[in-house]
């Protein structure tokens, strides 16, 4: 290989050499690009290298050619890498920023369901979970569904069990949303299998009762619809709602619309009835029950009334208060506060 | 009802070690609830019977005495000023030093005027026995000296409160709750005390005759003569004030103790100012009479009057009558025990507002069965308190005697109705406890059913006492579940959809009372202004004029909340409410229709991000109401002007329709004179709109794939008239009628008086342009958006800027 063949090698070698170390101070691709171009572009320092190709024999032009060829890689090498050094750089600079993550979170916050609103829906979806269709009616009822078709003639004592709000035309605000149950059996023939929520009123006004209450009822009549069913039923509510390990009791009472009836005690899932728990439970009142309302099987008079055959279809009810379960769920002391509206009680029931 | 445990153990023997706890879980496990019960006489600890063995005067004072008592071992001198002290032999209660009465005071020895007192001797009211006494209390010479006086006069008992159900009247006694133990617990109950007295082989004696016996089906009278009236003892005062009655005078109190005891309401006639003969009968319309409380009564035909050829002397199961009342100078009783018919006496009773214990169980009804029973204990015991006699033949008035009721239990019906296999044997030991006697046959049982028990009349009351006994408590399968599919859409679907929407758009919900103030309702409607807000559906028995009328809208509700929140300090509330209104029906007589709504207010600022924001506006309540009517699928609802709303603002208000004109609802800010004459201060911002027509909108929903080109956006500027608005302007670009604009938005609406003429506004719009099928050039969108623009200006003055 000829002198001048190996000046221009070497040449090129240090056309690198210098590029890098030319850019070792740029930080932008832009500028890089500049000093590139006056090393490769059409009049780079490359390409007067190159100019001398002509004057060398040929033997010699392949290992110029390749060093000017190597040249040219490790110079877009050497920006690659430059920039890669960069990016790195603004990366770990970027990676340098905080901030206080404690700050609440922009914009409005969502609103919040009613108490008897998220216990409803929650006690409505255990139901509809066993089959149970959800039927509403109105507040505003006749004497005969609310009270002669359940088996509550007038002049019975029982009808001191509730009292009950007089409207103007001859009508009474529902004392319990048992009237449904009523409609439905009216409307279609068995099986039913209803649970009815609904706002229900009472002649009541103080620490422990509300005028207007929530309720929720249960109807399911059918072929064979036993006693047994009823308690199944019903555990598998309380165990949904109150936690696995709930317990249920029930015990003798009497309603006009049903017969056997029985009150429904949940166990007290705050104690679970156990001492010395039990003892000081706020909850159960040291009792280790928590009363959840009333139940029972369909009076043979109620499927009557609504023209079933009593000797073909059997049914159970059973009803409880809502505002009697919220408190039970949410730990609420006081049942006036689900009516006085306090956003600061509000707040704590967000949607679900 | 009150029942004494003491007076139940006196009844009913108990398993060994039988104490309150047990008791009350067996009544509960009954059926027979118990509420509570109130521990007696336990405050009182350490008082004595004890003897008086002499009185002396005290040296320093008129009125007070040294009276020596023995108790027991123990002899003490103690100061007594009272007036009735006994001559020495009989016994006082003695309260020693250490001693403890109710109201937390322990005795020390003190001194009286001089005289040092080792304690002191005892009134009933010191020891809390009585509100009232004349002087100490005196026991008989039969009382044991040095016995603790709580023990000897049994005041240390448990009063349990029991919740008796309308069906059970035979629980309504001592006697009847103790049988209910008795079931229970396997117990037997004890012989009946009936003391015995002399009784005087003829006397005094009156004719009975009963006119109506539907009204009354029995009345027995039985005569007691030559009685005292006088204080009962304490023994038995004690027994009715635990129970909550009044004790007033032997005669009285022996009629309400035997009540008590067996659940038979009795009244004692002075049988001197009785002119006789007895006979019972419906009153007369408009017949009047004087009953015990001193108040005069009208009666009508329906009452049952007990009369003496004078006149009524009696309200049959209600109230006694003045003119034949027991008084002081009482000697002869006429002691009447009867039953009558429940429903005449619950009128009765409703229609004068007198609510007895004894007409509390004649209307739920009362076992003519045992009529001689009671009858004979009461007049036994007149006649023992009062010194008197008995005279012998009770006069007894029966014409059809109850019989007890055959009732069938079929086994394949007591088995579907429990789901148990039980067998009928297991019926008929079941019934047994409760003193029912079962016959067998071939496919179940026939039981026989006392007189006591009206309540047990068709098979399924039989499988309820079955059951009773034990097996309500019997675990239960859950396996049993058998869930069919519900088919039926949720009638409170869309109400909740309405509340998950509401919730998310930032209000909180709450709950209002259904029935509201008149005048709330006469505010909102601007004085009646607007009828169906104003004519509210009546409650014609409210509690208070708080409410008195249904609430035709959530309005008032929702301002009493924020009214609250308000003024507890909370100043933003963003609020809502779903639920019904009430309105008139169209024609008088038809049932009041009711209607869901969701109603919302806002007030307060807005949520800037870690400052204050700026007071919340019309256009805020407004995204939530589109968020709403866009969740239930509308997302073109029309605002239409003026709403003609009388609550809110004329010029901040709108109605909200679907496009196909179906009116929703309303939106705006509440009217300021409504404002304050509701008492709010701050701007409030309300909607109020109905769920069935939302619902009812509700357009199915049709999705596109997202556009495969570009669109390209153009912005026109331009001053218009202030009243041309934003909807007005968009109808005027869309009659166009240009394909290829896709979507248009106002961008801006600007009103400063510094820069825009008076009556003008700078409005600004971009548009959106673009073709389904290839990229818009440049010329193509300025030739569309020049149509655009030009349609608008051909139909309304504009001045492009």
């Amino acid at each position: 290989m000829g002198t001048l063949a190996q000046d221009l090698i070497s040449a090129f070698e240090r056309l690198t050499a210098e590029f890098s170390a030319e850019i070792a101070s740029l930080s932008t691709e832009q500028d890089m690009r500049a000093v590139q171009a006056r090393y490769l572009g059409k009049k780079g320092r490359a390409t007067e290298l190159m100019k001398a190709l002509g004057r060398l024999p040929p033997v010699d032009r392949p290992a110029v050619g390749e060093a000017a060829n190597r040249a040219r890689a490790a110079i877009e090498q050497a920006v690659q890498a430059r920039l890669g050094e960069l990016a790195g750089a603004d990366l770990a600079a970027d990676l340098q920023r905080t901030l206080d993550v404690t700050l609440p979170g922009r914009g409005r916050r969502a609103g919040t369901l009613h108490p008897l609103t998220r216990v409803r829906l929650e006690i409505e979806q255990i139901f509809h979970g066993m089959g149970f269709e959800v039927r509403t009616g109105p507040w505003i009822e006749t004497e005969w569904n609310n009270f002669d078709a359940l088996n509550t003639p007038a002049d019975h004592p029982a009808r001191d069990m509730q009292d009950t709000f007089f409207v103007e035309g001859g009508f009474i605000l529902r004392s319990h949303t048992s009237p449904v149950q009523i409609r439905t059996m009216l409307a279609g023939p068995p099986p039913v299998k209803i649970i009815a929520p609904g706002n229900v009123f009472r002649r009541d006004d103080d620490a422990t009762h509300t005028p207007m209450f929530p309720q929720c009822e249960g109807l399911h009549v059918d072929r064979n619809v036993s006693f047994e069913d009823l308690k199944a039923t019903l555990i598998v509510f309380v165990q949904r709602f109150f936690g696995p390990d709930t317990q249920i009791r029930l015990r003798p009472s009497f309603f006009p619309f049903t017969e056997p009836s029985a009150e429904v005690d949940a166990s007290c899932f705050l104690c679970e009835g156990k001492q010395p728990a039990r003892s000081t439970c706020r909850l159960c009142k040291g009792t280790g029950w928590l009363e959840i309302g009333g139940s029972g099987m369909v009076h043979p008079n109620v499927l009557k009334a609504v023209g079933y055959d009593r000797y073909d279809v059997t049914g159970f009810a059973f009803g409880m208060g809502l505002s009697r379960m919220a408190m039970l769920k949410y730990g609420v002391q006081d049942l006036r506060l689900f009516y006085e509206n306090d956003l600061r009680f509000l707040c704590q029931f967000p949607m679900s | 009802m009150k029942i004494s445990l003491n007076w139940l153990r006196e009844l009913v023997e108990l398993p060994e070690g039988t104490e309150l706890e047990a008791v009350a879980q067996a009544l509960t496990e009954q059926g027979l609830e118990v509420e509570g019960s109130l521990a007696k006489g336990r405050e009182l600890a350490g008082v004595l019977v004890a003897e008086v063995l002499d009185i002396k005067p005290h040296p320093n004072a008129n009125k007070l005495r040294i009276v020596r008592v023995r108790a027991g071992q123990r002899q003490e001198s103690v100061v007594c000023g009272a007036s009735n002290l006994p001559p020495p032999g009989n016994r006082v209660c003695w309260a020693p030093p250490g001693a403890r009465l109710p109201g937390g005071h322990t005795l020390d020895a003190r001194e009286v005027r001089g005289v040092l007192s080792p304690g002191m001797i005892c009134s009933e009211i010191e020891m809390g026995l009585a509100d009232q006494a004349d002087g100490i209390l005196i026991l008989p010479p039969i009382a044991e000296s040095g016995v603790e006086v709580a023990k000897y006069l049994g005041v240390v008992d448990d009063v349990l409160e029991v919740n008796v159900t309308p069906n059970r009247p035979d629980a309504l006694s001592h006697f009847g709750i103790a049988r209910e133990l008795a079931a229970h617990f396997g117990t037997r109950l004890k012989p009946a005390d009936l003391a015995t007295v002399a009784e005087q082989a003829s006397g005094i004696t009156m004719d009975v005759r009963i006119d109506d016996p539907a009204a009354c089906p029995r009345y027995t009278a039985s005569f007691v003569a030559g009685v005292t009236v006088a204080p009962s003892p304490v023994t038995m005062r004690l027994r009715l004030q635990g129970c909550g009655i009044r004790a007033i005078s032997n005669l009285v109190d022996v009629t309400n103790y035997v009540l008590l005891e067996t659940g038979h309401p009795l009244h004692a006639f002075d049988f001197d100012k009785l002119a006789g003969p007895i006979v019972v009968r419906r009153a007369r319309a408009g017949e009047t009479m004087t009953t015990l409380d001193g108040v005069d009564r009208v009666l009508v035909a329906e009452d049952v009057v007990i009369t003496d050829g004078s006149g009524p002397v009696a309200l049959a199961g209600v109230m006694g009558g003045s003119t034949s009342e027991i008084s002081p100078s009482t000697r002869n009783v006429l002691l009447e025990a009867a039953t009558f018919e429940p429903r005449s006496i619950r009128r009765t009773s409703r229609r004068l507002g007198l609510v007895s214990e004894a007409s509390y169980r004649f209307e739920r009804g009362v076992d003519a069965n045992s009529i001689p029973f009671a009858a004979q204990r009461a007049a036994a015991l007149l006649a023992k308190l009062g010194g008197g006699s008995v005279v012998a033949g009770m006069v007894d008035r029966y014409p059809r005697p109850a019989l007890p009721a055959k009732v069938k239990l079929r086994t394949s019906r007591l088995q579907r109705v429990t789901g148990v296999d039980y067998p009928a044997t297991f019926a008929r030991d079941q019934l047994s406890r409760l003193g029912i006697t079962c016959e067998m046959e071939a496919d179940g049982l026939c039981a026989t059913v006392p007189t006591f028990r009206p309540d047990l009349r068709i098979e399924e009351d039989l499988i309820e006492e079955i059951l009773r006994m034990g097996e309500y408590g019997k675990p239960a399968h859950k396996e049993r579940i058998r869930s069919n599919a519900a088919t039926q859409a949720n009638p409170e679907a869309p109400a909740d959809r309405a509340r998950a929407l509401l919730a998310s758009a930032g209000l909180h919900e709450i709950v209002s009372w259904a029935f509201v103030p008149r005048s709330a309702l006469h505010a909102v409607s601007a004085d009646g202004a607007q009828k169906e807000l104003a004519d509210g559906i009546a409650v014609q028995n409210p509690i208070s004029s708080d409410y008195e009328v249904m609430r035709t809208t959530l309005l008032p509700g929702l301002v009493d909340a924020l009214k609250r929140n308000l003024a507890r300090g909370v100043s933003d509330a963003w609020l809502f409410e779903v639920g019904r209104v009430v309105r008139r029906p169209a024609k008088p007589g038809q049932v009041p229709v009711e209607r869901a709504h969701a109603a919302g207010l806002i007030t307060g600022r807005r949520a800037e991000w870690l400052k204050p924001g700026e007071p919340v506006d019309f256009y805020d309540l407004k995204r939530v109401v589109e968020d709403l009517l866009r969740g239930f699928g509308l997302s073109d609802a029309k605002y239409r002007v003026p709403a003609g709303v009388s609550f809110l603002h004329p010029g901040v208000s709108a109605l909200v329709t679907a496009s196909t004109d179906a009116e929703l609802g309303c939106l705006g800010e509440i009217h300021p004179a409504i404002a304050r004459r509701l008492g709010i201060e701050p701007r409030v911002f309300y909607f109020e709109l109905a769920i069935a027509p939302l619902y009812a909108a509700t357009a199915s929903l049709r999705a596109e794939a997202p556009p495969r080109f570009p669109s390209v956006a153009r912005d026109v500027s331009f001053w218009s008239d202030v009243s041309l608005s934003a909807d007005a302007q968009r109808a005027g670009f869309l009659s166009a009628n240009e394909p290829l604009l896709r979507d248009l938005a106002v961008l801006e609406d600007f009103r400063d008086p510094k820069y825009v003429p008076a009556g003008k506004k700078g409005m600004l719009w971009t548009m959106t342009y673009r073709a389904p099928d290839r990229t818009l050039t440049d010329a193509e969108a300025d030739s569309a958006h020049g149509r655009v623009v030009k349609a608008l200006a051909k139909l309304h003055v504009i001045d492009i800027r």
